[in-house]
């Protein structure tokens, strides 16, 4: 069996934390050829380290190249339609960070490109190639809670989180300024940074449509200019509600985890972190949790499961196990959320849509 | 004898916990427990514990009329009685949650600073589905805890009242933007399986700059893995009655009615976010 041959684009933070690694676990399957990075001491690196044969730091390059059959795209949300739509254009499969994009009329281009174009496009929200959000929708698809009526997951960081990883690489800071993440030109903050996560769990495990979000953000790290906290309520058609308070900024150190409940008519669901800690060290001056990061969500094995998935539909021309059009409406919601906490009143889905409001 | 006398009205394990902790303090004197409906005759200050939120507003408009310094669980928003009582500065209000040592610890170290900048709080209150506990009046006693552990106004509030799994609301769902722009997610809900190993969980986590204070007072178990699979059981529940006793009092030592009315106020614009479905200003 060929190898699928695979170009990766933005070589930055979860590309070096998750997919460049999760690539190299599949090399049976998949070759990585080449990366592409506006940093070029960034894109060389990667390249050097993973064993890519050529880097580039116009993105353009590599997906001019004939002999790559899908491009993984690890930017910032700004530059997933614009990539995704390109590497469309250019015949490649395509395989796409979270969140799709950063406004609806992007997601749905890149969904008409993908279409247009006959290749597949999967969006990787992570966790539903996480182990326990699979065990939790298996075990509501099997009816152990009765109907879904409440989902709630929230998420605690520590400032600087990524920091503990020693990655040979930090965030994007264009101009040399902010990092991209907690500048307002770029990002609109918690809603689509992780929250986007939340609102796609919500609609996975009720199995229907958002009607409305409330949201309620704020700024807490001084040198941010976007939401690093977010709370909401989501009001589902069918009557059920979804909620998660994210936090961003907390004390370093701090475990780095979710915690999700899910109550249905016939009982409920749990699974948190904190219990889990793998290991905990005691000492006068306070409790610390040294290995949280990346055990806790079994993050390896998620990127790998999702890149495997990816690469199984485009070998049996199957559809992808995470259709774009959930990607796209866990986007909604985030858009909604991000309108909700300027608005300061509840926003209803079908008028983000019917103003054409994702930008 | 001497002694300051305290008189108790209530019912149930709240009450008897709570008139434990009265004989067992010094300088306090139990001159009688009642049910609501009456006043315990020769009583300094009384305390209530266990009353439905309608009894609730029964036994402070009684206090009222007759002059007596009454503490009680959390008024519900839907009685003007309520308001003249806690204007009067004759009734004040104690969180039956205040009975829980961990969660007046958090309040206290959130008093003290400790959390550096305040970003938010969460608290989450489960208890059984078939509990006798209304979810209005659990919802009530969350929300005045929630309101003195951060001690900011609230300045706007939004809210969910849903029967989710039973045909009754079962589920309470608040955001406040508090004056500080602390951010306040509340959520109270009947959710817990009828007899299942747990009678209730609390989760209250306050966040800031410096520290995370995480309490969970509920969580105390006895687990055994055997043949028969793993079992939990959480057979009893922190003693409420000396911690509530304690915040009762000093309540009534410094009663602060605009206080007061300010927790009753935001309860009130909750309750109509809920039935209007929009955010309210306060
Ligand atoms: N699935 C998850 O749980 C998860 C976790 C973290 C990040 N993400 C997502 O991954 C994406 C990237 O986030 P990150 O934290 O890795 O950011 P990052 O800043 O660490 O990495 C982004 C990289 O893109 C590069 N880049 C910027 N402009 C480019 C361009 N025009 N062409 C090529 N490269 C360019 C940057 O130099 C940087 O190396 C975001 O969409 C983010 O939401 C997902």
């Amino acid at each position: 069996m060929r190898r699928l041959r695979v170009g990766l684009i933005g070589t930055g933070t979860i590309a070096q934390s998750a997919h460049l690694p999760a690539i190299r676990r599949l090399a049976d399957e998949l070759e990585l050829v080449a990366v592409a990075d506006v940093r070029a001491e960034v894109a060389a690196d990667a390249a050097r380290r993973y064993g890519a044969e050529a880097w580039y730091t116009d993105y353009r390059e590599l997906i001019a190249r004939p002999d790559i059959d899908l491009v993984d795209i690890c930017t910032p949300e700004f530059l997933h339609c614009e990539q995704a739509v390109a590497a469309a254009e250019a015949g490649k499969h395509v395989l796409c960070e979270k969140p799709m994009a950063s406004t609806l009329e992007e997601a749905d281009a890149m969904i008409a490109a993908a279409r247009r174009n006959g290749v597949k496009l999967m969006i990787g929200h992570s966790r539903r190639f996480t182990r326990r959000y699979r065990e939790v929708a298996r075990l509501i698809r099997e009816g152990a809670v009765g109907e879904v009526r409440l989902v709630r997951e929230n998420e605690r960081r520590p400032r600087a989180m990524y920091g503990r990883l020693d990655l040979p690489v930090g965030h994007w800071t264009p101009e040399g300024g902010r990092p991209w993440l907690a500048s307002s030109a770029y990002s609109q903050g918690a809603a689509l940074t992780n929250a986007v996560h939340e609102t796609d769990l919500a609609r996975w495990f009720t199995g229907q449509e958002a009607v409305s979000i409330y949201a309620a953000a704020r700024i807490t790290d001084p040198a941010g200019e976007v939401p690093d906290f977010l709370t909401y309520v989501i009001t589902f058609a069918g009557g059920a509600l979804a909620v998660a308070e994210i936090v961003n900024q907390l004390p370093a150190d701090y475990p780095y985890y979710h915690m999700l409940e899910v109550v249905g008519t016939e009982g409920l669901i749990r699974a948190a972190d904190p219990p889990m800690s793998p290991l905990e060290v005691w000492r006068p001056d306070g409790m610390a949790y040294p290995l949280n990061f990346g055990h806790l969500l079994h993050v390896d094995d998620a990127y790998r499961d999702e890149i495997a998935a990816f690469v199984r539909c485009v070998r049996e021309d199957r559809d992808p196990p995470l259709d774009p059009w959930d990607a796209r409406q866990a986007l909604a919601l985030s858009i909604a959320a991000v309108r909700s906490s300027q608005l300061g009143q509840p926003v209803l889905l079908a008028s983000l849509e019917a103003q054409g409001e994702g930008a | 004898m001497n002694g300051r006398a305290i008189g108790l009205i209530g019912r149930g394990t709240a009450l008897a916990s709570l008139a434990r902790a009265v004989r067992e303090q010094p300088g306090l004197r139990l001159v009688g427990q009642v049910e609501p409906g009456a006043l315990p005759p020769g009583a300094d200050v009384v305390v209530c514990a266990g009353l439905y939120g309608y009894e609730r507003v029964s036994v402070a408009a009684m206090a009222l009329e007759t002059g007596c310094r009454l503490a009680v669980p959390p008024l519900p928003a839907t009685d003007e009685r309520g308001h003249e009582a806690l204007a009067s500065g004759l009734v004040v209000q104690v969180s039956p949650l205040l009975g829980y040592a961990p969660l007046r610890e958090l309040a206290e170290r959130v008093h003290r600073g400790e959390l550096g900048r305040r970003y938010g709080l969460f608290a989450a209150y489960h208890f059984a589905r078939n509990a006798p506990t209304p979810v209005d009046d659990a919802f009530a006693d969350l929300l005045h805890y929630a309101l003195e552990a951060l001690e900011s106004r609230p300045v706007e509030v939004y809210a969910r009242r849903s029967a989710l799994w039973t045909q009754e609301a079962d589920t309470w769902h608040a955001i406040l933007r508090l004056e500080d722009e602390t951010l306040v997610t509340l959520e109270v809900a009947a959710a817990l399986p009828a007899g299942g190993p747990e009678p209730e969980r609390l989760l209250v986590e306050a966040t800031g700059s410096d520290a995370v204070i995480r309490a969970e007072p509920t969580r105390q178990a006895v687990v055994s893995i055997g043949r028969g699979g793993m079992t939990q059981a959480v057979p009893w529940m922190p003693e409420p009655g000396e911690g509530y006793l304690e915040a009762a009092l000093a309540r009534l030592e410094r009663p602060d009615p605009p206080q007061e009315l300010r927790g009753l106020e935001t309860l009130r614009a909750l309750w109509a976010a809920a039935a209007e479905g929009r955010a309210m200003r306060i």
